[in-house]
């Protein structure tokens, strides 16, 4: 059980980096989504890494 | 060989001084760093400036080939990631290993750099960069380039160190490469997606339209859809791909980060179900578009359309997240969160910032440009501090003339250094949104600004930056770790992101190491609030004489 999750959970490791390479590439593609003019990704970044960390630190183990 | 360094300790500069050589690796840090300039000059130059004019042929596949090769390149080092880290120590650990040759190998990057430049002029002022002699300087300078990298890579760490990290990881560089394939064709598959995405996007918002009673237009061959009073058109960017891959990207990042707490394969459908929410807010985002500029077009295009789709996309990932940990069905651990008797901890830390940074998306909304609603982000902050102050309370609180220095050094270095994005139209932006107040209102307005940037905003990026962060790039149990802990990674880590997020990258890392100083010094947050504070002081003085609003930004 252990091994398939190993397993599973390096094959998500290359979705997710196939997904962001994918991003990467298509920079240009990705340039004219208004949401990611550098105020608002900034901000919008920023509040994703500050309220995920929220959320972890409420389920960390203590 | 994981056994050989297990026992070493954990710091990389205390394991270097115990044997007795440099703490740091100097040399291979400077040459590595070597490659920043180099890169900056030639993006500069005249040459890729010939580059991005030539027709499009096999020279762009060649281009797009070297961004696959670099991106593959790093895959391959996140997957052996272990190995690599074991791999570096051990080499760091005898500076003299398989190294005789740096010299040499550094010289021919050097020599191929050079013949690069050389020949990017000629070319430019030969005029050669044309179809099929383009080509032809493509393939030389692409030889060039490949050289100058293996000379720069075999200089900053010995050959046999590459030779060796390769040979170990067969699997890893396999799956770097398929990576990098894969990547490449999704990227030109999805051209097609985004066509696909756009048309049942747009689709998707006359539907959501009509059921909530509006009279609907559309207009498919132009992709325009709206009520007879306001309509978008559904460009490709708004299809939500780009949301779509983020939710992607983020969610197996999250899912691989937690695999040990995780149940698997059941937690996989989080992805699915995250892909099919953030498809249906993006569709539930264009209806608010469109109903919102019904009544204020201005918000409508200018505010909500920059913020509305991070606000669902975060609202996504929170959600998925919760659910990872809440769903019996998908979590290991208890599904309670943690009680302790101090409660949430980082909450005391994260939350004031977390609202002001809240509050700043939603007047975004309704003030785009001038932010004339400023007070609600001090109000927010205010509030938000208030209900944490038995918490912060218990912080000690003493202002020292050296952390008062040291936001001065921050001030300064700011001044020197910021650059602002066409400072003189935000300039003017500010002046004209000052001017079209009230005259009762503006001072009252420029009064919270001011507060805002001396009290507010310092206590709360530094009970986020240098209270969490800071020690949190230490340990896991940040709370246990002292102010005085002094770390490269936390150190360096802690001032780029307060530097990334104030768009300010050299001023603002400085600021952040300045802030970060006065913390270390005698281990008291409030002196990094204190140097904040006074360079913030400063910085409302200087703007208030100058007129250089722009500053605020």
């Amino acid at each position: 059980m252990m091994k398939n999750s190993r397993s599973l959970a390096d094959l998500l490791s290359l979705v997710g980096a196939t997904a962001l390479l994918w991003m990467a590439a298509s920079g240009t593609a990705f340039a004219s989504v208004p949401e990611l003019d550098p105020g608002s990704s900034a901000t919008g970044v920023a509040v994703l890494l500050g309220g995920t960390a929220l959320l972890l630190e409420r389920y960390r183990r203590r | 060989m994981a056994g050989a360094i297990e026992h070493l300790p954990a710091g990389l500069p205390h394991r270097s001084a115990q044997a007795g050589v440099s703490p740091w690796p100097w040399r291979r840090i400077a040459v590595a760093l070597l490659i920043v300039p180099e890169l900056i000059a030639f993006s500069h130059s005249p040459t890729a400036g010939a580059l991005h004019r030539v027709p499009k042929g096999w020279l762009v596949g060649l281009l797009a080939g070297r961004r696959m090769l670099l991106a593959s390149f790093v895959a391959a080092a996140i997957f052996s990631w272990d190995s690599l880290k074991d791999e570096i120590l051990i080499t760091l650990e005898d500076p003299l290993r398989d190294d005789a040759n740096w010299r040499v190998w550094l010289g021919v990057h050097l020599g191929a750099v050079a013949t690069l430049i050389a020949a990017g002029w000629f070319a430019v002022r030969m005029g050669a960069f044309v179809m099929p002699y383009a080509a032809r300087w493509a393939a030389f300078g692409a030889a060039l380039s490949g050289v100058a990298l293996v000379g720069w890579a075999a200089s900053v760490m010995p050959p046999a160190f590459w030779l060796r990290w390769v040979k170990h990881n067969p699997l890893a560089m396999a799956a770097a490469v398929i990576v990098g394939v894969v990547a490449r064709l999704a990227q030109i598959l999805s051209r097609h997606l985004w066509s696909a995405l756009t048309g049942s996007t747009f689709y998707g918002v006359a539907l959501l339209l009509r059921m909530i009673g509006q009279q609907v237009v559309v207009q498919p061959e132009r992709a325009i859809v709206g009520t007879p009073r306001f309509s978008v058109q559904v460009a490709a960017a708004c299809s939500g791909i780009e949301g779509i891959a983020l939710v992607i990207v983020l969610t197996c990042a999250y899912l691989w980060f937690f695999r040990r707490e995780l149940r698997f394969p059941q937690v996989l459908m989080l992805i699915p179900f995250g892909v099919a929410a953030i498809w249906m807010l993006n569709t539930v985002r264009i209806v608010a578009l469109i109903m919102l500029g019904q009544w204020w077009p201005a918000a409508s295009i200018e505010g909500f359309h920059s913020v509305a789709g991070w606000l669902f996309f975060n609202s996504t990932a929170f959600a998925l997240i919760v659910a990872s940990r809440r769903v019996p069905a998908f979590t290991r651990l208890d599904a309670a969160p943690a009680r302790t008797r101090a409660g949430n901890l980082a909450a005391v830390y994260l939350a004031p910032l977390l609202a002001i940074l809240a509050a700043s998306m939603v007047t975004r909304i309704f003030a785009p440009g001038f932010d004339s609603l400023y007070p609600l982000r001090v109000v927010a902050a205010a509030a938000v501090l208030w209900t944490y102050r038995k918490e912060l309370a218990a912080l000690p609180i003493n202002v020292s003339i050296e952390a008062i220095g040291l936001g001065a050094v921050a001030f300064v270095m700011w001044i020197l250094l910021a650059r602002g994005h066409d400072a003189a139209a935000q300039n003017a932006v500010f002046a004209a949104g000052m001017h079209q107040m009230p005259e009762v209102v503006a001072p009252v307005w420029l009064g919270f600004r001011i507060f805002g940037a001396v009290l507010t905003v310092p206590i709360a990026e530094e009970l986020a930056f240098r209270g969490y962060l800071l020690r949190k790039l230490v340990s896991a149990e940040f709370e246990k770790v002292s102010y005085r802990h002094f770390t490269w990674i936390s150190f360096l880590g802690s001032s780029a992101l307060f530097a990334a997020l104030h768009g300010q990258w050299l001023a603002g890392l400085i600021a952040g190491m300045s802030f970060a100083a006065a913390v270390y010094r005698r281990g008291r947050l409030c002196d990094a609030v204190v140097a904040h504070a006074t360079a913030n002081a400063m910085l409302a003085a200087w703007v208030l004489a100058t007129h250089n609003w722009a500053l605020w930004n």
